[in-house]
């Protein structure tokens, strides 16, 4: 197994890691259980735009996330996520987060790209076809 | 409600699905219709699922409880690790807990079961397992590949065979002791013959001797009388010979023997089975050494033997024939016993060593015989064969391996002495006095023979002075015996430690049967061969 990338930049939340790596990518793990309010799905942007200065293809590690509410799918799905994230790589892991990443890529229909993966390195690899 | 909240309610329905609370449901209603079908139908797989994660539940809890409370020790084990054992597998393991396996070493057995398993079917092993406390216990075991924890892994069923172990060698033990019992009688019979003519005639001797006027006639008579007596008393001793071939309790020690001897000793066991039923043709003259157990494959034949016999019925001797052949063809022995009695039905002959198989009536054998038979030959890297036809005969075959090692020691053959020996002091110990008394009696035309009862009085005696050049001792004498006397010698008086021969009923403690183990060339068997005797004394004294 390949190591991860460097990390070149990183913010920390009580409800996510965010970080920027060697190879271009942006990363948002989530901590276990999480329920993405309206008020986190605030701070996923602010914290985001702290870290890079334009668009990035992001992975967000979502294997134990708990639940997303309609407010935060919504803004997600809004042009303002466009300023932090150009494509987004889903890794999913439980079967609650796979219905989570299904249901808003069904459902709230986002903007720009979005994949489901199983597999970080599978994500990885897809997203830095993306890296300018 | 809009349409949105509605949404976000069959997404929080889906999401507790997922999240594993299969009580969540949703109302249906007519707010929304079509979504109102969507939550029946969720409503519905959830009442299923749940339903059938009840079944697996309590199937799971069934079958764990079926392998928890297994009398049998169940081990799931991989990478030379134990991950799993059911409470019988931690019992035999002396463990606690599962979490006690954690960096306990895999058995021995279990790591040969792990090497060899398939998918396809199931391996089975036998052998010891050391439990925690260092014990061992017999058990067999039977592994299988399974995945286990969604890994390839080996599945192992041991069970405890100890006890089983213990029953079938004490029913082998049985069958051995009902083969002699059979031929108790027999036995008795043979001996008692002689035995008749060795008394009659003493009888004439000491009637004749008490007339003083006995005539050169009557003295000529008397010695024939005297020869037959010994002739008799040679008889009985032949017979107790043989029965020591059989009765031996060192049943495992493997020596290299002439097996001709050994087929002797089995067929005049056998003798008084055989005589009533038909002829015995023997043809054995050609055979060779082997190594074994010569009381063990003894057995073998006795058991072939005494099966023959009772294979044809009695009363009809001169129309039957019992052979026994034995013949060395490259590096393999066959010896061939075969009747022309009433035959094995071809349903039984494959069933024919497996334990208990008998086809004689209750009370008249075990079924352990030929059970036994086989597992002994094969003791002895040879196999058992057998062909039958109903109402025409039977042979078995037994084939051995020649014993081609030579290196092996082998008693050489005991020829005259040729040198004329002197006349030596020779000292008898005996606690019999009747014993010691007859073979001062007979040494005394050649040697100057003292005697005496008790092995301390001829360790005092043996010490103090030094009147003796060689010593007859019994082996075995109550207060002290002749291994002890022998051991205080060679401490005390080593010289004449060397110069003992010993004589001895039979060795009936492991250390006597040690001892006359290590002073094989010194130790001669009662009733004692005067010949022998006379030959080993010339030996002693003539090494001096």
């Amino acid at each position: 197994m390949s190591e991860e990338p460097r990390v070149v930049a990183s913010r920390e939340s009580p409800w996510f890691t965010a970080y920027l790596r060697e190879d271009g990518l942006l990363v948002y793990r989530a901590v276990p259980g999480l329920v993405i309010d309206h008020t986190v799905a605030i701070q996923v942007l602010e914290v985001g735009l702290q870290i890079v200065d334009g668009p990035k293809p992001t992975m967000v590690l979502m294997q134990d996330m708990a639940r997303v509410d309609r407010e935060a799918r919504a803004l997600f799905a809004s042009d303002s996520y466009n300023r932090v994230c150009s494509q987004t790589a889903l890794v999913v892991g439980s079967p609650v987060s796979r219905v989570i990443g299904n249901f808003f890529v069904g459902l709230n229909r986002p903007k720009h790209q979005f994949r489901i993966f199983d597999d970080p390195a599978l994500a990885a690899d897809w997203l830095r076809g993306f890296v300018q | 409600m809009t349409q949105d909240d509605r949404i976000d309610e069959v997404l929080g329905l889906v999401l507790a699905l997922a999240g594993g609370n299969l009580d969540a449901r949703l109302d249906t209603g007519t707010r929304n219709a079509p979504l109102d079908g969507v939550i029946e139908g969720l409503n519905m797989l959830a009442e299923e699922l749940s339903a059938s994660t009840a079944a697996l539940k309590r199937s799971e809890e069934s079958f764990r409880s079926l392998i928890e409370r297994s009398p049998d020790a169940i081990f799931v084990h991989r990478d030379d690790l134990l991950v799993y054992a059911n409470a019988s597998g931690l019992a035999l393991l002396g463990v606690q807990a599962v979490s006690g396996l954690a960096g306990l070493p895999l058995p021995a057995l279990l790591r040969s079961a792990q090497a060899e398993p398939t998918r396809e079917g199931s391996t089975k092993l036998e052998g010891q397992l050391t439990r925690g406390d260092g014990t061992k216990i017999e058990v067999d075991v039977a592994s299988i590949l399974v995945d286990f924890d969604d890994r390839p892994a080996t599945l192992s069923i041991a069970r405890d065979i100890s006890a089983r172990k213990e029953l079938t060698a004490r029913a082998m033990e049985m069958d051995r002791m009902i083969s002699v019992g059979t031929l108790a009688a027999g036995v008795g019979h043979e001996i008692n013959t002689p035995l008749a003519y060795v008394i009659t005639n003493l009888d004439y001797a000491l009637r004749e001797l008490a007339d003083e006027n006995t005539s050169p006639t009557r003295v000529q008579e008397l010695r024939k009388a005297l020869r037959d007596a010994r002739e008799g008393a040679e008889r009985v001793r032949e017979i107790v010979r043989d029965l020591r071939t059989f009765s031996s309790t060192q049943t495992k020690e493997m020596v290299r023997f002439e097996l001709a001897p050994v087929l002797v000793s089995s067929i005049q066991m056998a003798f008084n089975e055989i005589r009533h039923r038909a002829r015995l043709v023997r043809d054995f003259r050609s055979v060779t050494m082997i190594a074994g157990s010569p009381s063990r494959l003894g057995q073998v034949f006795l058991n072939l033997l005494i099966n023959a016999a009772h294979a044809i019925p009695e009363g009809c001797a001169d129309k039957h024939t019992i052979s026994v052949r034995a013949a060395t063809e490259g590096t393999e022995v066959r010896i061939e016993v075969s009747d022309t009695g009433s035959g094995i039905e071809p349903e039984h002959l494959s069933r024919l060593f497996d334990p208990f198989f008998t086809t004689k009536s209750v009370g008249h054998g075990t079924g352990l015989g030929l059970f036994v038979c086989q597992r002994i030959v094969r003791e002895h890297g040879g196999r058992i064969e057998v062909q039958s036809t109903p109402s025409v005969g039977t042979r078995f075959s037994v084939i051995l391996p020649v014993q081609a090692d030579e290196s092996q020691s082998v008693r050489p053959a005991q020829g005259p002495v040729l040198a004329v020996p002197r006349r030596a002091r020779v000292l008898v110990v005996d606690d019999e006095p009747l014993m010691a008394r007859g073979l001062a009696r007979i040494l005394a035309r050649e040697h100057d023979v003292s005697t005496l009862t008790s092995a301390r009085e001829a360790l005092k005696c043996l010490i103090e002075t030094d009147s003796f050049d060689a010593v007859l001792c019994d082996l075995m004498m109550p207060e002290m015996t002749g291994v002890d006397l022998h051991r205080e010698l060679e401490r005390s008086k080593p010289e004449i430690a060397r110069r003992v021969l010993f004589f001895t009923g039979g060795a009936f403690t492991p250390a006597t049967h040690a001892f006359v183990k290590r002073m094989a060339d010194r130790c001669l068997e009662k009733p004692i061969d005067v010949t022998e005797v006379r030959r080993k004394l010339a030996q002693l004294t003539l090494r001096d």
